[in-house]
């Protein structure tokens, strides 16, 4: 048993000792080396640990929570004394209940034991790389900021019902952000990012080419025309968009909430036939995979929309409580928050048609690379500026647009999915393609 | 700490530790969605050697583990000096801030027990729900940011702060013709239990809620275009801050913001007076006020725009050493795990000679826009701003209401247009936080101001 579990094993008891009726411990450190880029270069080096322990309590079914960034004694009570008082307080709640164990088995490729001897110096360079490989694209790129990430981590869980999970997992992240000027013209930002629990898996360079592509095409902007028609979305504005109204739409809270409008939708039709949705928490290697969710309850494969049916909402175990099922271990947040709920990794499985077959077929569109929008997840109602976009006519591109908007009801749109791409993008933990829409309107200022 | 930044060979150093102990409340429909305590303490060691920056943090208080955060923030600085191209040459000098500051109210937050927090919360969910017919759901939320920071540099600063930011909030949600429509009454200060409920009690912030939302419910969209707009004081505030205060943001000025290289050119009317300021002589109680910044400067008032000229921006030492300006105090991190970056306070237009009432009377047509919404702005100048309510204006009279309307334009076309700002001044941006890399609490506002502006529909929502 690790420190971080016996210390959260310790503290449970404590909490009951000290008269609360559940108790739940959720603990984790890590020490974190961030490098730091602005304005085309370093800005900062950053090395540090974070320990974080929260504390969910019971009392007459009150719910109350306390957390503390230390592992100290005086502090954890603390954590427990406050914990404990806000339950008194709090309204009774008949879904206030603990989950009881379940089997958790591990997951592969989480921890790179190549991790432990990977130098601060060795964060530098790959900053460095990124920002140099960025720029080697062209010259007209600025590298607005960036940062490379490593860390290695543990986390632990206990509680009153009898869980017990430890779970160690090594990261490595980065993004870069930036636009291209000429002459007086400066396009649009344009970000991408990426990250691998590998040491050999840190591929910068390729995150850097695909920035820097990004960038350039996104110079020579010129307005569009306005019509109604074909939206093919990136990787980024499918998980920036789609699968945001996915995810809220499927929210346990919100549907009994009755703010979901996938609300008694449950085995029917919400999308396309095209469109299939999997969340998969048990993904190799994956960067939303771990053994257990925020309640310590297995991660587990399912689908949640399956060519084009809905078939499971996500669920903690508040959630689960108030319809007397079993939580879908979908419980995500870290120590300073109770459990709320959310994907692991979500998945839209790629199609057979690669990108270039899919443009072949637009009379009329746009590829939206990016949307600055409101996305309103209630109505799925949505209008936003298109941004490093372009002009799609008889299979062609033909110009990147600017002051262009797109607006639409993305539910309408989710049933209008004519196509996914056979190319797959990671967005740290989402999985997704490029994805073919109908029914948007492209609206030119 | 003092002693830390001693044991380590450097060209600046300053540690700052923080204490930060935050509760926060949520229910809705009657359902207690989290009730949190979090406290956070620890120490921050930020370092600048050879030209480049290295920061680390413990949250352990011995001497020893002191001593270890300031080498390992030597170290990173030592490491981001080496593939550094523009090594930062010199930091600009100031006068480091000494002294004790203290915000926590007249009746402070820390006096009054869980009980009386969850009651409040309680009862204005329940009073929203019960506030109007037509309620589907309702909110409140209590959140309070406790902190206590000593802070300490190489060369001098010596400051010692403790200030109290609660918000609060009153969200009623109604449904007219099955469309539903959010209103929300928001609450955020510097200080207790007196400046939270100044513009109302939790009472009546929860009434006006459920009134707003359900008259909202029943209004009609907008056909937008171009219009004449009075703005209210929290709308001046977002302006001020999301669309013009990021532009002057130092670190932004350098990577290219639209107003790079522009001081002393003219972007508003006369009429307009745009300033930054962490201890606002107008309201000490603004939600951004810190007295002085996470590097030890004083906070002065900065004046960004003087009669619509662009005269500043705003500074740490390091930028104020790059751009040869005076130091503005506007260094700020929000937790001890984050080094200070540029950002901004209390940002405000000040007020003018006309009161609202002339404003009105004196507008043929027009829109009154109130209370601010979602929205970003470009780098390019270019926002977009949703507001929670608009009024048609005729003849000087308030007319019919509006829902779900945006405002957008060109920033800084729209300051050129103004022609009248009203003497009624208020800060009205304190609720919810300004993210940027961090969080960080800010404010802003100004009186009501008319403009030219575009008011837009949105579709069906």
């Amino acid at each position: 048993m690790s420190d971080l579990l016996s210390l959260s094993v310790t503290a449970v008891k404590r909490a009951l000792e000290k008269g609360a009726e559940e108790a739940e411990v959720y603990a984790n450190a890590s020490q974190v080396t961030e490098v730091f880029l602005q304005n085309n270069d370093i800005k900062l080096g950053r090395s540090q640990r974070f320990t974080q322990i929260g504390i969910r309590v019971f009392s007459g079914r009150g719910l109350g929570f306390g957390s503390v960034n230390s592992e100290e004694r005086s502090q954890v009570e603390s954590a427990i004394d406050a914990a404990i008082s806000l339950a008194r307080t709090a309204p009774r709640d008949k879904a206030n209940k603990l989950p009881n164990p379940q089997k958790v088995r591990s997951v592969r490729g989480l921890y790179d034991k190549a991790s432990e001897s990977f130098t601060p110096e060795q964060a530098l360079d790959r900053a460095s790389t990124l920002l140099k490989e960025a720029k080697a694209v062209d010259p007209r790129i600025t590298v607005d900021s960036g940062q490379f990430t490593s860390s290695i981590g543990e986390r632990a869980i206990a509680t009153s019902t009898g869980v017990e999970a430890e779970e160690k997992a090594s990261a490595f992240l980065w993004f870069i952000m930036g636009m291209a000027t000429e002459g007086g013209e400066v396009s649009s930002f344009q970000y991408e990012f990426d990250g691998t629990h590998k040491v050999r898996e840190i591929e910068v360079e390729k995150t850097a080419q695909a920035f820097g592509k990004k960038v350039v095409r996104s110079l020579g902007a010129k307005k569009a025309q306005s019509f109604k028609g074909t939206a093919i979305f990136s990787p980024g504005t499918v998980q920036e968009m789609l699968a945001e109204n996915i995810m809220y739409a499927v929210d346990a809270n919100n549907v009994q909430r009755e703010l979901s409008p996938f609300r008694g939708k449950k085995g029917k039709a919400v999308a396309a036939k095209t469109l299939t949705v999997l969340d998969d928490g048990t993904l190799p290697g994956g960067l939303g995979s771990s053994a257990f969710d925020r309640e310590g309850l297995p991660h587990r494969a399912f689908p949640i929309i399956q060519r084009g049916v809905l078939k499971n909402y996500l669920y903690n175990t508040y959630a689960a409580n108030k319809e007397r099922r079993r939580s879908t271990g979908s419980a995500v947040g870290d120590a300073r928050t109770v459990p709320s709920i959310g994907p692991s990794n979500f998945i839209i499985p790629p199609g057979k048609e690669t990108l270039e077959d899919l443009l072949e077929n637009v009379k009329r569109g746009i590829l939206v690379e990016r949307l600055s929008a409101f996305p309103e997840p209630v109505s799925g109602n949505f209008s936003g500026v298109v941004k490093g976009g372009s002009y799609i006519e008889n299979g062609e591109l033909k110009h990147p647009v600017k002051e262009t908007l797109l607006a639409g009801n993305m539910y309408e749109m989710m049933r209008k999915v004519t196509a996914v791409s056979k190319e797959q993008q990671k967005i740290y933990n989402y999985y997704v393609p490029y994805v073919v829409l109908e029914g948007g309107s492209v609206t030119s200022g | 700490m003092q002693r830390a930044l001693e044991t380590i060979d450097v060209d600046y150093a300053d540690a700052r530790w923080q204490e930060r102990k935050s509760l926060s409340i949520r229910i809705t429909k009657g359902e207690l969605e989290s009730a949190n305590f979090t406290r956070l303490t620890g120490t921050g060691i930020r370092v600048w050697k050879d030209g480049g920056w290295g920061f680390s943090s413990t949250n352990d208080p011995s001497s020893a583990s002191l001593a270890e955060a300031a080498q390992n923030a030597l170290r990173a600085a030592k490491i981001a000096a080496l593939n550094k191209k523009e090594k930062t040459k010199t930091l600009k000098e100031r006068r480091p801030a000494q002294g004790r500051f203290q915000a926590i109210g007249t009746d402070p937050l820390a006096k009054h027990s869980y009980e009386e927090k969850m009651a409040v919360v309680r009862e204005t969910e329940a009073a929203i729900r019960k506030g109007a017919k037509g309620i589907v759901s309702s909110t409140a939320v209590w959140r309070e940011i406790d902190d206590h920071k000593l802070i300490v540099s190489t060369d001098g600063a010596r400051v010692e702060l403790h200030y109290c930011k609660p918000d609060f909030y009153a969200v009623g949600v109604a449904k007219a013709g099955g469309q539903r429509v959010r209103a929300a009454e928001a609450s955020g200060v510097t200080g207790g239990w007196k400046e939270l409920f100044r513009k109302g009690s939790p009472e009546v912030l929860a009434e006006r809620a459920a009134r707003r939302a359900t008259a909202l419910a029943k209004a009609k969209h907008l056909t937008g275009g171009r219009a004449t707009v009075i703005l209210d004081p929290a709308v001046v505030g977002l302006i001020s801050h999301e669309a013009v205060g990021h532009t002057v943001e130092a670190d932004f000025v350098l990577a290219g913001s639209i107003l790079k290289g522009k001081v002393g050119e003219r972007v508003a009317s006369d009429l307009v007076t745009l300033v930054d300021s962490g201890n606002p002589s107008e309201d000490a109680a603004a939600a951004g006020t810190i007295f002085a910044d996470d590097e030890g400067t004083l906070s002065g008032r900065t004046v960004l725009i003087r009669k619509g000229i662009l005269v500043g921006y705003l500074h740490d030492r390091e930028t104020a050493g790059i751009l040869g300006q005076p130091v503005t105090g506007n260094a700020r991190a929000f937790e001890h795990t984050d080094e200070p970056i540029v950002r901004m306070t209390n940002t405000y237009i000040l007020p003018g000679d006309w009161t609202y009432e002339e404003i009105l009377h004196d507008t043929k047509e027009g829109y009154l826009v109130k209370g601010a919404g979602g929205g970003q702005a470009d780098a390019n100048g270019e926002f977009m701003f949703e507001v929670q309510e608009a009024y048609r204006v005729e003849n000087g009279e308030l007319g019919e209401l509006y829902k779900s309307v945006t405002l957008s334009g060109q920033t800084f076309d729209l300051l050129k247009s103004v022609d009248a700002i009203s003497r009624e001044f208020a800060f009205d941006l304190g609720s919810g936080f300004c993210g940027k890399f961090q969080l960080a609490r800010v404010d802003g506002g100004g009186g009501y101001l008319r403009c030219q502006a575009i008011l837009g529909g949105r579709q069906g929502a």
